[in-house]
């Protein structure tokens, strides 16, 4: 009897420890990267929002990790509007479930955060923080993202992108897309 | 056998050239930490030195740790005595490394009599705020009569931060220096010009004056090199008001600009480039990179090359204002056979620099074309305006205008790259 109940209190305890939030980008810190790469594994230039993106390798001025994005919007090619990186690896997301898309900056200018959205048929809209100015410290920004349906084509969204959109320069790291876990 | 011989001879008058004209002297490898103290402090601000493995010439830095702790000002200085005499040289260099954290850094110089002449460093104009997180070079020029130069007893670095904050800031190899670089002091590998087997080029201009168009110079470089990366930056700007923008993002960091074989000024204004691309450029150049400097009113005629660290890197001066000289010129020269006899209706007066190899002439022996060779890489100077009215050209056989020209840019990136690409 004992025994049981120790193992009883020994299973709830272990099926109510809080679980690790899962961030679903791969490489957000963009560690994985290799010499010859123009961009670290997984992430890619918008070549419709042209930048220049130059890797950084340094343990003590990342803001974790050691590998870092330097991210330079391309004028001439924008007109004014902004540079982007994308995670290319479309990500499944459920409807009307909470997702936090994080990532540390700094810099001079605006970042906003975008989530390219999609179904089926191919690209349905996007969702996106505005331009936030950007600070000379490390500093976290973030989006809350619910997928539902989008105003302008009315179609449920599938799969997402998250992409970091600079107007003028900024360093970036540590880029998260976590879902929400609501306490009961 | 002719060839060799030609070969040792170039060779040995390139290396005369050099050491006539280097000067260079360091002042601190920071092999040392306790050559440097702390003094002047106000408010509350920690300052802790250490040695750190990472250098730019694969020795030591000094490692400088700060954390401001009070909600006003924080400053120190950070100060080596010395003993030096520094009026033969024109520049001081120090490399850097880190983030500011909203530290600011002077470098300061003070002469027996106490007096101070201060320099403000940024090391990366596009951000300002934040500083670097790659090695770069800070160049000071010491060019203004302010502080006795040849009695110089002590050098710092001040810092002052508003509010709390903590940084590591690293500073590598000062030296004192006068003309091109002895190469003892090796830029980094990483930097040095890479070469691929195709022409790279990044051509900086302004873009306003219809002098480039008669220079014409990607459709010719496309002729004759079809295979040719030509990277195009311009920079709007409106004279009399300094105002303009880079079309895209100048090359920020020393690897950027490796790829590149050679960068062409055309008609290019000098104020549009901060200190920290000018800085980049010289040691793009002393890592095996070649520059193209080619003529125009904003080059070389309104005189803003005069106390720019580019100075340094040109093999002419400038002398002054509005210095366009208008004649029908007929050039020469020995190395680009296709300009014997054309002519040239504008040109800018300059003064070469001591030792510098002069290639183009006009009949009465002006320098009209002139190189030199800085580290690993050269430095050619086209004063040369490709001005002229229709009337004016009707009667003379400019340069630019028939299908030697095309032989002439051959000439020069042959001379400039020789086939090495």
């Amino acid at each position: 009897m004992k025994r049981d109940m120790i193992f009883l209190f020994v299973f709830l305890f272990l099926t109510n420890l809080p679980g690790e939030i899962k961030n679903l980008i791969e490489n957000g810190g963009f560690e994985k990267y290799q010499e010859e790469q123009m961009v670290p594994e997984g992430w890619v230039i918008n070549n419709g929002y042209p930048c220049r993106v130059t890797v950084m390798k340094d343990d003590q001025l990342a803001c974790e990790g050691k590998i870092f994005l330097r991210i330079d919007e391309d004028k001439e090619k924008t007109k004014g509007n902004s540079g982007a990186v994308y995670y290319s690896k479309g990500l499944k997301v459920r409807k009307d479930t909470e997702y936090k898309f994080s990532v540390f900056a700094r810099g001079k200018g605006k970042i906003s955060l975008f989530i390219y959205e999609y179904n089926d048929g191919g690209f349905i809209g996007s969702v996106s923080s505005g331009d936030i100015e950007l600070t000379p410290e490390w500093k976290e920004y973030s989006l809350v993202y619910i997928p539902g349906v989008t105003k302008y084509s009315n179609a449920s969204v599938i799969r997402i992108n998250p992409a970091i959109h600079i107007k003028e320069s900024a360093y970036v790291d540590n880029v998260s897309f976590t879902e929400v876990k609501k306490e009961n | 056998m002719k060839i060799s011989f030609f070969r040792i001879s170039l060779l040995f008058s390139l290396l005369s050239v050099r050491l006539l004209n280097c000067e260079e002297k360091i002042i601190s490898s920071f092999e040392n930490s306790e050559e440097w103290k702390v003094r002047n402090l106000k408010g509350k601000l920690t300052v802790n030195f250490s040695l750190s493995e990472d250098s730019i010439l694969d020795r030591k830095s000094l490692e400088i740790v700060l954390r401001s702790e009070t909600d006003g000002i924080n400053e120190a200085e950070i100060v080596k005595e010395v003993e030096e005499n520094w009026s033969n040289f024109e520049r001081i260099e120090f490399w850097v490394k880190g983030f500011s954290e909203g530290f600011k850094f002077y470098f300061e110089v003070e002469d027996k009599d106490g007096r101070i002449k201060e320099y403000y460093f940024v090391p990366d104009f596009q951000l300002y705020d934040i500083f670097t997180p790659e090695w770069r070079r800070i160049t000071v020029k010491l060019d203004e009569e302010i502080i006795n130069w040849k009695e110089i007893k002590g050098i710092s670095f001040r810092t002052n931060r508003q509010g709390k904050a903590e940084t590591k800031i690293k500073i590598d190899s000062l030296i004192a220096a006068k003309g091109p670089p002895s190469l003892k002091i090796n830029i980094p590998k990483e930097f040095q010009r890479r070469k691929n087997g195709i022409l790279d080029l990044l051509m900086v201009k302004s873009g306003i004056l219809n002098e480039e168009e008669r220079w014409d110079l990607e459709r010719k470089i496309k002729e004759i090199y079809k295979d040719a990366n030509i990277k195009v930056v311009k920079y709007s700007y409106i004279p009399w008001f300094y105002k303009g923008e880079f079309s895209s993002p100048f090359p920020s960091f020393h690897r950027e600009l490796a790829k590149y074989d050679m960068i062409i000024f055309l008609n290019w204004d000098t104020d549009a480039l901060d200190s920290t691309y000018q800085t980049i450029i010289k040691d793009y150049v002393e890592g095996g990179g070649n520059l193209l400097f080619l003529g125009g009113y904003y080059s070389f005629g309104s005189c803003k090359l005069k106390n720019k660290i580019i100075q340094d890197l040109m093999p002419l001066e400038t002398i002054d204002y509005f210095d366009i000289k208008k004649r029908k010129a007929v050039l020469h020269s020995e190395v680009f056979k296709s300009l014997n006899g054309k002519n040239v209706l504008y040109y800018h007066k300059i003064v070469p620099k001591r030792e510098t190899n002069q290639v183009i002439k006009d009949e009465k022996g002006e320098n009209l074309g002139l190189y030199w060779i800085w580290g690993k890489g050269k430095v050619f100077a086209l004063p040369l305006a490709t001005f002229g009215a229709e009337e004016e050209l009707k009667d003379a056989s400019p340069f630019w205008k028939d299908e030697s020209y095309n032989t002439f840019l051959r000439e020069l990136f042959d001379f400039l790259l020789g086939g090495d690409l």
